[in-house]
Formats: C-alpha cells, sequence, structure tokens
C-alpha cells in the first residue's frame, strides 16, 4: 500500500468517524426530544 | 488490498456506534429495523447493479453485488439504530429521513474517493433521492409495527392524532 493509499484511508476513517458522531448526536437530539414530548 | 478496506472500517464503525446507542429494551425494535434496512439495502443494489447505474469494488465478500461488511456493517446498524430512535412526531420522522439519507450521502461520496465504490450512470442527487424513499418506506413499515406491538418500540403512541399531522410539536 503506497503512501498516498494510507493517507486516503486514514481521511476515509476520519471523516467516517466523524459521520458516525453526527449521526450519534442527532439520535440523542431526536431521544430529547421526544421524551419532552412525552 | 486499499479498496477492500473502507468496507471493513465501515462495518466496524457502524458496530461500535450502535453497541454504544442501542437500547436493550428496544432490542426487537433494532432487529425489525436492522432486517428491513438489509433487505432494502439488498434490493436497491441489487437492482442498481443490475442496471449497471453503479458497482462496487474489492467487496472483500459479497452478496448479491453488495459487499457483506456494508449490508451487515452500516445497512443493518443504521437500520437497527432507525428503528429503535424512531420518532412519534410527523415533522422530526421527516428531519429524521433527511438527516440519515444525508449522512449516508457523505459515506457514500467517501467510498467514491476511496475508489471502493464507482458511478456509472448515477450522481448524487439520485443517490439522495433513493436513500430518502428508502428511509421514508422504513418510516412508514416501522410505524405501522409499532402501532401493532408498542411494546417493541419502548414507547407508544399517545393517540392516534398525534400521528395524524403536524400538530403536535
Amino acid at each position: 500500500m503506497s503512501g498516498g493509499d494510507r493517507l486516503h484511508l486514514f481521511v476515509f476513517t476520519v471523516f467516517s468517524i466523524g459521520v458516525a458522531l453526527a449521526l450519534a448526536l442527532w439520535l440523542l437530539v431526536l431521544e430529547k426530544a421526544e421524551r419532552e414530548r412525552d | 488490498m486499499c479498496r477492500a478496506l473502507p468496507w471493513v472500517i465501515d462495518f466496524v464503525i457502524g458496530w461500535l456506534l450502535f453497541l454504544a446507542l442501542c437500547g436493550r429494551r428496544r432490542l426487537p425494535a433494532a432487529l425489525a429495523g436492522g432486517t428491513a434496512a438489509v433487505v432494502l439495502q439488498l434490493v436497491v443494489d441489487g437492482i442498481a447493479r443490475h442496471l449497471n447505474l453503479y458497482r462496487v469494488h474489492r467487496p472483500v465478500f459479497s452478496l448479491l453485488g453488495s459487499s457483506v461488511f456494508f449490508t451487515f456493517g452500516p445497512a443493518f446498524t443504521m437500520g437497527a439504530l432507525f428503528g429503535q430512535f424512531l420518532p412519534v412526531s410527523r415533522l422530526w420522522q421527516g428531519a429524521n429521513m433527511l438527516v440519515f439519507a444525508g449522512l449516508f450521502l457523505i459515506e457514500e461520496h467517501m467510498l467514491m474517493l476511496t475508489g471502493s465504490l464507482h458511478y456509472i450512470h448515477w450522481c448524487h442527487a439520485a443517490s439522495f433521492y433513493v436513500d430518502v424513499l428508502v428511509f421514508a418506506f422504513l418510516t412508514w413499515l416501522l410505524d405501522g409495527l409499532r402501532a401493532i406491538v408498542p411494546a417493541f418500540f419502548g414507547r407508544a403512541q399517545k393517540k392516534a392524532a398525534d400521528t395524524d399531522g403536524w400538530k403536535d410539536e
């Protein structure tokens, strides 16, 4: 695997973790909104 | 090798997120959402492959043209979380569909950048549109299941009128 490939994978991993964290944050917002509604 | 690893990385991240957020008391909802998402993903990607719309590269293990790591990774875990956190309010349901579809689109774009996914006769707008339709169908399906067995979802619909319009905000 070349250095460029490693860099691509690193960027992919970092952004994927970012997407996962964004989704987690959204789900927590949803849960909070539903609890307030109940 | 580089094109294969993103599928494995997505699988690991999807399961870590699921294990961090899943609630034990709503596991049947997760199972229903995950299973429905897996079926929908296989059907949509199978049709797209048949029509030569986009192509998956180096899936590691292939299932009907999709990567097994994607089908039983992000597709299952995100479907499971979608089922567990499905809101009652129609307004929040709409926002939920758009957020899930948007995040899937970002992930898809990153898979393209690594070379694991290649658009042939496809574009981001079409992908977002199909994702919204898939999540709309999942919402309809899981909301219907919740009306039949509310205990699976941990929270019941308070009354039918709550889900019939936008006035419950």
